[in-house]
């Protein structure tokens, strides 16, 4: 084998070209909107704050941009006042409706018999510590059923609010005595409509008459609609045909009380809604979505959680025994198949508690929408550039150059730099969009300056120095001063586009470009550059010995040159790995 | 043939003076370069299609119909698509609003606010932005805080609504529908623009500071680094000038063009200079005239990388790529001049008065 694939950075090298493939190959790359196509909401906050509440934040929005989790929602914090969410959704009208829900504040309540028993702003605190109570643990091994609790502390006044409204709330069941009760449900809404009237037509209620209480798991108890229907200030109204005399006189009463809004169930008869109109009303046509009854969709339900005796104080015997207790600090439990439902669920009742408002407003929103069509074609195009540009460098080294030998390694380890960086943009999950892709052009570029000059330092001594000893102690310095140029670029690379990284805050697009140039460079100097210099060094020697070959059937001392040829590997191996290690030293 | 001789070297500082009076008159008096739509905040829609359409009337039609102060169409022709660039200013009757909603007292009396949000609303209403039942629905809100909440999120609305407006308008007079034209839309607030020249102001000034301590750490010599540093600055001039003469406006994109332009053109007088100080056995004019080809070589390479890059994605409609690939081309073609006829003839100068110092 060639003395080549012992040096250290080209088996490193050949081991992550290997690497790159297999990732790009299984775990493949992420791509920015430019590419997939859709929506980007640039989100800029009032003020500055706190990694920690830029996170909540985060999280609130992805929840307002989508509920149940089914598009695809990622917000990303960027520095320390934006946020970037990107989804993948087109379409205008469902664009300008989703930044309408990011702004609005949504109203957290814990409703049960039709009250408030607390609101988002009676929550004090979710603190997530374990020796408060926030847990999660996998109960049965086997199926990985897993059980998790959250706690919360809520205001003195609405721990008491609290205390009394759900005093005696379970009823006992079961037979003989045995202390097994059966709690009253409570119901966590956001925005629950409290000045506005459900209608809803005869066959959508049918239909949702039992509707699950985790609507989105498989598994699932049912609970009737009644129930969340008695959580509503105004009792909703289900219509056939046309409204009854009845349900008009009522509505009409309703209106006198100060409600004008109803919401309409989207199979509603034109006759009823023209009649809702002609009586006063202004109608809201809420669509039924897809993986969600619309009774939830239209109540803002989020949760239904049960109350415990414990809770209820069930083993006192009125409210005031001095035995009845206040609980500042609650806890709700509950459980799922598997540990990744289990944190799922408990990670949205989280946000369900946390969501009642963001932690500072928002000032604007700014949006940027790709037609997935032209995304698709933008991909195909810059792979082609991408062979382009490597085909230019190619012709170009061989132009100047006319040695095989030197342009094809640069070809090469040009290419290799661009599976590298791929590899690590795909290890680290980097969405890569437009901007990204033209620094990767860009790198392949500053690569092959960076090969230049080392094939003129190297060339260079070739052409000057006969003697091959004087030729080999210059070659080391020639290549000490292409690796002195080479750093010197790549720092001056990295003092340009390393402010971008710090400064950039919401620059999403900044961003992308300057990290890929900053990772090809630094690919560059660690791997690909000293790569190139291994193989173009080995090249020439190789050309140098077959020079001095010719010369020493030629000359009478032929005995004498080839021991000189013989010692030069050697020699030749330890310079060269005094120069690598130096240039991993800096 | 060699550009360096020992009398006539410095002749060639003429040149890149010429060019730098030619780039300052570019850059700030005619053409100009503009702030795009990044950084003064404001709507942009881009449509790719099929086949020629007529968008003549576009530009006049949203001038007279929502009397817009900016409205900008120009296309642009791909070798398989066309595409049309829509920049457009916020409706003025919509940023009224916007300022007199900002003004309002919200401790006034109910009934007085009621009547002044209509009232602020009634243009959006009569230019079709707004839907009637506006005032219908202020009329039924009860308490100030609501109204409050009423009058922001109308606003948000109403802004949505004109874009949709615009983008309906723009396929009407096409002829096209949502389908078809592949249509990228983006809206950028005033505030976020106005966020993003900052965060760039400081980009700015970070980056040259820096490149400043790491051409000294790395050469350890003023007046070598300086030249370096000004060559840099000539090659960032000779970019913008290119985006002056192909009316490229100043934007998130073309922005960290120019810094990667920095950090690019910089290699050539990276490799000069170390020659230069470091070859003391040589003569300075030799080293300039060997420098000279690796130095060509680089550029010529990288210019014509850049080119492809351009080219194609001019003729594929990347804007992105089209924009980054022509700022560097532009400053590239800056950066043979700026290195070869003044940083070299300029340490050529440098070194041999050190040498007969010495």
């Amino acid at each position: 084998m060639d003395k080549l694939f012992r040096k250290p950075v080209i088996i490193i090298w050949i081991i992550l070209v290997f690497i790159s493939i297999i990732l790009l190959a299984t775990k493949g790359l992420q791509f920015g909107v430019d590419f997939s196509g859709g929506t980007s909401f640039q989100i800029v906050l009032e003020q500055p704050v706190s990694s920690e509440d830029l996170l909540k934040t985060a999280s609130v929005i992805s929840k307002r941009l989508d509920w149940t989790g089914a598009k695809d929602v990622k917000v990303t914090p960027a520095g320390s006042q934006y946020l970037i969410a990107q989804l993948a959704e087109s379409d205008p009208n469902e664009i300008a409706k989703l930044k309408s829900n990011i702004l609005k504040q949504g109203r957290f309540e814990a409703v049960l018999d039709g009250n408030v028993l607390f609101s988002g702003d009676d929550i004090i605190n979710i603190p997530k510590d374990p020796t408060k109570g926030y847990s999660l643990t996998v109960v049965d091994k086997k199926t990985g059923q897993s059980e998790w609790s959250v706690p919360f502390m809520l205001s003195p006044d609405a721990a008491k609010r609290f205390a009394r409204m759900t005093f005696h709330k379970c009823m006992p069941i079961g037979m003989g005595g045995q202390s097994d009760y059966e709690c009253d449900k409570t119901f966590f809404f956001i925005d629950r409509p409290v000045d506005s009237i459900l209608i809803m037509d005869k066959a959508l209620y049918l239909e949702e008459k039992e509707v699950p209480i985790v609507p989105e798991s498989s598994y699932s108890n049912y609970i009737s609609i009644d129930e969340i229907f008695a959580q509503l200030p105004k009792k909703p109204y289900i219509v056939d045909q046309n409204l009854t005399q009845e349900q008009v006189s009522s509505l009409l009463l309703d209106q006198n009380s100060g409600v004008y809004k109803v919401i309409v169930s989207p199979t509603v008869s034109e006759d009823v809604v023209n009649k809702l109109k002609e009586l006063g009303f202004k109608v809201t046509i809420l669509e039924k979505p897809e993986n969600l009854p619309w009774i939830w969709e239209a109540t803002g339900l989020k949760s239904i959680i049960s109350l415990t005796p414990g809770i209820a104080n069930m083993d006192v015997p009125t409210m005031e025994s001095s035995r009845f207790q206040v609980f500042n600090s609650l806890t709700i439990t509950g459980g799922g198949a598997t540990l990744e439902e289990a944190t799922q669920r408990r990670d949205e009742l989280v946000l369900i508690l946390e969501s009642g408002s963001l932690p500072i407003p928002i000032e604007s929103i700014s949006t940027e929408t790709i037609s997935p069509y032209l995304g698709k074609d933008f991909l195909n195009y810059c792979l082609w550039i991408g062979l382009l540009v490597l085909l230019v460098v190619a012709i170009a080294m061989f132009v100047r150059y006319k040695h095989i030998n030197l342009a094809l390694p640069i070809i090469l380890t040009c290419a290799t730099e661009i599976i590298i960086l791929l590899g690590v943009l795909s290890l680290l999950s980097f969405r890569l969009d437009l901007a990204g892709v033209t620094g990767i052009l860009a790198t392949i570029a500053t690569g092959v300056d960076v090969n230049i000059i080392m094939i003129d330092e190297l060339l260079k001594g070739e052409k000057k120095e006969q003697d091959a000893q004087v030729a080999k102690s210059s070659f080391i310095s020639r290549l000490k001063k292409a690796f002195f140029i080479m750093f010197a670029s790549a720092a001056t690379m990295a003092a340009t586009m390393l402010p971008i990284i710090f400064f950039s805050g919401g620059l999403g697009k900044l961003v992308g470009f300057a990290v890929t140039i900053l990772l090809g460079t630094v690919i560059g100097i660690l791997i690909t550059r000293p790569v190139y210099a291994e193989i173009a060094k080995r090249n020439l020697e190789v050309s140098a010995q077959k020079h001095e070959q010719k010369g020493s059937q030629s000359s009478k001392g032929g005995s004498s040159s080839s021991v000189v040829s013989l010692s030069t590997p050697k020699q030749e191996s330890e310079e060269s790995s005094s120069v690598s290690s130096d240039s991993d030293k800096k | 043939m060699k550009l360096y001789k020992k009398e006539n070297y410095k002749k060639w500082l003429f040149v890149p003076l010429i060019f730098f009076i030619v780039f300052v008159f570019l850059i700030f008096f005619h053409p100009g370069i503009e702030q795009g739509i990044d950084l003064k905040g404001g709507n942009q829609i881009i449509l790719h299609y099929s086949d020629h359409r007529d968008y003549s009337s576009i530009a006049s039609l949203l001038q007279s119909t929502y009397s817009l102060k900016e409205v900008e169409v120009s296309e642009t022709k791909g070798i398989t698509e066309y595409g049309l660039l829509v920049n457009y200013s916020v409706s003025p009757d919509l940023d009224l609003a916007r300022t007199k909603e900002a003004e309002f007292n919200y401790n006034a009396n109910i009934d007085t606010l009621k009547e002044e949000s209509k009232a602020l609303f009634q243009p959006l209403i009569e230019k079709g932005i707004l839907d009637a039942s506006v005032v219908e629905d202020i009329s039924l809100i009860l308490n100030k805080e609501d109204l409050k909440t009423f009058n922001e999120e109308t606003l948000v609305l109403a802004s949505d609504n004109f874009n949709k407006i615009v983008l309906d308008l723009v396929l009407d007079q096409l002829n096209l529908t949502q389908e078809d034209a592949k249509v990228q839309i983006r809206e950028v607030a005033p505030t976020l623009g106005k966020d993003f020249l900052k965060s760039s102001l400081s980009i700015g000034i970070t980056a040259l500071v820096l490149l400043i301590v790491v051409v000294l750490l790395f050469f350890k010599k003023i007046i070598p680094s300086l030249l370096i540093i000004f060559s840099a600055f000539f090659d960032i001039f000779a970019g913008l000038s290119g985006m002056a003469l192909f009316g490229l406006p100043l934007s998130l994109v073309t922005i960290p063009a120019l810094l990667m332009l920095i950090g690019y053109s910089v290699d050539t007088d990276i490799m000069l200079t170390s020659r230069l100080l470091h070859e003391k056995h040589k003569d300075p004019i030799d080293s300039s005239n060997d420098a000279i080809k690796t130095g060509l070589t680089m550029t010529l390479t990288a210019i014509a990388t850049m080119i492809v890059i351009c080219v194609f994605s001019y003729l594929t409609q990347m804007s992105v790529v089209y924009e980054i690939s022509l700022i560097l081309v532009c400053g590239l073609v800056g950066d043979l001049i700026g290195t070869w006829l003044f940083n070299a003839p300029a340490l050529i100068s440098y070194v041999e008065k050190n040498k007969s110092k010495a």
